[in-house]
């Protein structure tokens, strides 16, 4: 895979990128990587979040409900306009599962969808496309030219949401 | 005719590993679990002379389910076979009623020498 | 007092921890040696405290596949146990379980996948003995849970788990290492920061009887 022609955003990063330069995520678990895009000014956004929320930390691309404003912003900051973005969902995942009874909290990956899918509901942001959940790693680049989004996975074949 | 024995681990690599072990020494697997529920479901339907049960399972571990097993036969022999070699676990497992205890991974000799003690008991 | 708060540990704690790591690697070692009747050696634990979201890199990148076992650990001191071998050294170590080598790029089968949870227990639990024996506290693995997966996805997944309650995490990692086959395995284990007063302050009481020379 073409890694190291893409900026890798890492987690609790989030980046925005304008052609030629292209966004990648690679090995994406639990965490949920939330990929913006407005077609029109061709500016890409990618954030790399870890958590649903956190209200102590002051580091915003760790969790959903500080990152997607934050990712925002920036891109608005970079001459997108807000309402013609929209959004793609890839990771998510639940590495491990325990046999047995399990108590406690949805899994991480779940959350970090819910809050995800929430959290651009009530910003107004429409989620085009998800390739989440599911016990399978992914990585991901995102490509500002044509807001071209590429999924693959260690099994399976690469494929375009 | 050997003794009728009942392996009770999560692991089936494990319960695999058991029975080569025991049935090549003349032993009758007469029945295999995956947690402590199903122990005590099949120790009540196939009264084996002795269970070979490990300690963390899913639903109900071993310590637990050597405590229900004692309770619906004050004579059940059970034989702990677990990774967990801790002395307080050792300890908790013999007092709740275990008969001995064999830590893994084994040699075959080992397993084969504690469960004929454990039969004897 | 905060839980998120860790570090920094003084080096004499550092030191502290990697023997930690040493002795329950030790008799990890010794307990994968038998069960898969070859000869295991480990290498210098390396202890560090990083930011949650700072994944090691080991091996061939984010990508390279791994067999991963993964343990939550419960007891006075709680925290989490990865253990995995890269796809490339996984048909020796799954011939020496099973007596047959895995066919070339396919799904795992039910044994094959029982046999890597059952080694990943094996070696899980004979650590967590060695550390209970030595800092007199009892700790307990759960069952163990499994993927067949990237290892950026395995890691960073474990990390974000224990970034839900602190912003820096302690890795004591340690390699197991077969002298004649390309056998490598990595342990990472991960105390929960509450954790690491209840293991430094045993270990003082033990080095505390032992005069420096």
């Amino acid at each position: 895979m073409p890694e190291e022609a893409v900026v890798q955003v890492g987690m609790a990063e989030f980046m925005v990128a304008v052609p030629p330069a292209k966004l990648g995520c690679f090995g994406v678990g639990s965490c949920i990587c939330i990929a913006l895009y407005d077609p029109l000014a061709k500016i890409a956004g990618l954030a790399h979040v870890m958590l649903p929320s956190d209200q102590t930390s002051a580091d915003l691309g760790r969790s959903v409900t500080s990152a997607v404003p934050a990712l925002i912003a920036a891109l608005e900051q970079a001459g997108a306009k807000k309402e013609r973005l929209f959004a793609r969902l890839v990771g998510g995942a639940t590495m491990f599962t325990f046999a047995g009874k399990q108590e406690g909290p949805a899994p991480l990956g779940e959350r970090n969808t819910i809050t995800a899918r929430a959290t651009l509901t009530e910003l107004g942001v429409e989620i085009r496309a998800e390739d989440c959940g599911g016990a399978l790693g992914r990585s991901l680049e995102l490509d500002p030219v044509d807001g071209t989004l590429a999924v693959w996975s260690a099994f399976q074949y690469i494929r375009w949401i | 005719m050997g003794a009728r024995i009942l392996l009770v681990d999560d692991a089936q690599f494990m319960r695999m590993m058991l029975k080569n072990i025991l049935t090549g020494a003349g032993y009758e697997i007469c029945g295999e679990g995956e947690n402590g529920v199903q122990a005590i479901e099949k120790y009540k339907e196939l009264k084996p002379d002795l269970v070979v049960m490990d300690m963390i399972m899913p639903e109900m571990g071993g310590i637990d389910a050597v405590r229900e097993l004692v309770k619906i036969d004050p004579n059940a022999r059970v034989l702990m076979c677990s990774a967990m070699g801790q002395q307080a676990l050792v300890v908790e497992a013999i007092q709740v009623g275990a008969k001995d205890f064999v830590v893994k991974p084994f040699q075959p000799a080992g397993v084969l020498e504690a469960v004929a003690k454990a039969l004897q008991s | 007092m905060s839980t998120r708060e860790l570090g920094p540990l003084k080096p004499l704690e550092m030191d502290a921890l990697k023997e930690v790591g040493n002795i329950g690697a030790g008799h990890a070692a010794t307990a994968l040696s038998q069960m898969l009747g070859v000869t295991v050696r480990i290498t210098v634990p390396e202890a560090s405290i990083i930011r949650v979201q700072d994944i090691p890199r080991p091996l061939g990148g984010p990508e390279a596949v791994v067999a991963a076992t993964y343990f939550r650990i419960f007891g006075q001191a709680p925290g989490r146990m990865l253990i995995f071998t890269t796809r490339e050294v996984l048909p020796e170590v799954l011939l020496l379980l099973l007596g047959k080598r895995p066919r070339p790029d396919m799904p795992l089968l039910p044994e094959e996948e029982s046999a890597i949870r059952e080694m990943g227990n094996i070696l899980c639990s004979a650590y967590l003995n060695a550390l209970a024996d030595l800092m007199g506290m009892q700790l307990l693995p759960s069952v163990p849970a499994l993927a067949y997966d990237m290892v950026g996805s395995v890691l960073a997944t474990v990390l974000a788990e224990s970034a839900e309650s602190q912003d820096k995490a302690l890795l004591i990692e340690t390699r197991f290492v077969e002298a004649t086959r390309p056998i490598t395995m990595y342990l990472f284990l991960i105390p929960e920061s509450g954790a690491l007063e209840p293991m430094l302050k045993s270990l003082e009481n033990i080095s505390g009887g032992v005069k420096k020379v």
